[in-house]
């Protein structure tokens, strides 16, 4: 009982009225957008995510974050920032106003971790984008692991995605969304081995570039 | 059950196939002499966590780096 009362009162933080405010005023971007949600077989993505998931997405620009809240304009949507977006009192506050989750690239952020596995057994939608960084290659070569870890701590599936990259700022965007992947169902044991997560990670990265397949 | 037997326990569990835990000392450095980089940092974290139920703080992994250090970290938050 007093876990579900405290499960509510977090519906009611500062940051989240701040997600809210933020989620209304970029409405309109809906409208810019025009945002075009696909299976990876080209087919109209009509499903509502539900529940707590990871959306795993390439990362061609910075607006990466706000088109894949414009494609999930239903949920609060989570996301996690490198250090390096977040220099600065303004820039960090308005960030995490919005969602943002510091975490440090060049070190073992284990409080990042925490935080995006709490955040994700709340039952919330946390973006990462696992390829470390921007890239502007439509083909991913190489994932970062630690979006499998924390999908494994939390026990919540990834969803692969494609933000197709625009030509101008206002054309119509893209994004593509693939099958939910869960790592539970590849791995069973108490402590995986590093193989294990690197080959889930493996298995995350083809999803991602089916996505990408998409023409 | 010792602390270190259970952390090499976690070790072996974690990292099976990729370091050689049977030769594990407390001496032995993380990044140097096991070869653990900063995501193996935080699968071996995970892990123990678990096994010992804590929570590890970046301030804590600031100062880790050696066995011997985890060791001293787990026991601290007994």
């Amino acid at each position: 009982m007093m876990q579900t009362k405290s499960k509510q009162r977090k519906q009611f933080t500062w940051q989240r009225v701040a997600m809210d405010i933020a989620r209304v005023v970029c409405t309109p971007l809906l409208l810019v957008y025009r945002m075009k949600r696909l299976t990876p077989e080209g087919k109209k993505y009509t499903h509502h995510i539900q529940g707590g998931a990871i959306l795993a997405a390439n990362h061609s620009s910075f607006a990466d974050p706000f088109l894949l809240g414009v494609a999930v304009w239903y949920r609060r949507l989570y996301f996690l920032a490198a250090e390096i977006v977040m220099q600065g009192k303004l820039r960090c506050l308005l960030l995490k106003g919005v969602g943002a989750i510091k975490i440090d690239r060049n070190a073992a952020d284990i409080e990042a971790m925490h935080k995006s596995v709490d955040i994700l057994k709340h039952g919330y939608l946390l973006s990462i984008f696992p390829q470390g960084g921007i890239s502007e290659s439509e083909q991913i070569e190489t994932l970062k692991s630690g979006v499998v870890l924390i999908a494994l701590q939390a026990g919540v599936p990834i969803i692969p995605m494609h933000v197709v990259p625009a030509e101008h700022w206002y054309s119509r965007r893209t994004v593509v969304i693939g099958d939910p992947l869960d790592p539970k169902a590849y791995i069973q044991k108490k402590f995986p081995t590093t193989t294990d997560i690197e080959q889930v990670t493996h298995k995350l990265m083809e999803e991602m570039n089916r996505c990408a397949a998409l023409k | 059950m010792q602390t270190l037997d259970r952390l090499l326990k976690v070790f072996h569990a974690v990292f099976e196939d990729t370091v050689d835990t049977d030769n594990l000392t407390p001496d032995a450095s993380l990044r140097e002499d096991i070869g653990i980089n900063s995501i193996g940092l935080l699968y071996m974290a995970m892990a123990v966590e678990e096994e010992f139920d804590i929570k590890f703080t970046n301030e804590d992994f600031a100062g880790i780096v050696t066995v011997a250090d985890v060791i001293r970290c787990i026991e601290s938050k007994f």
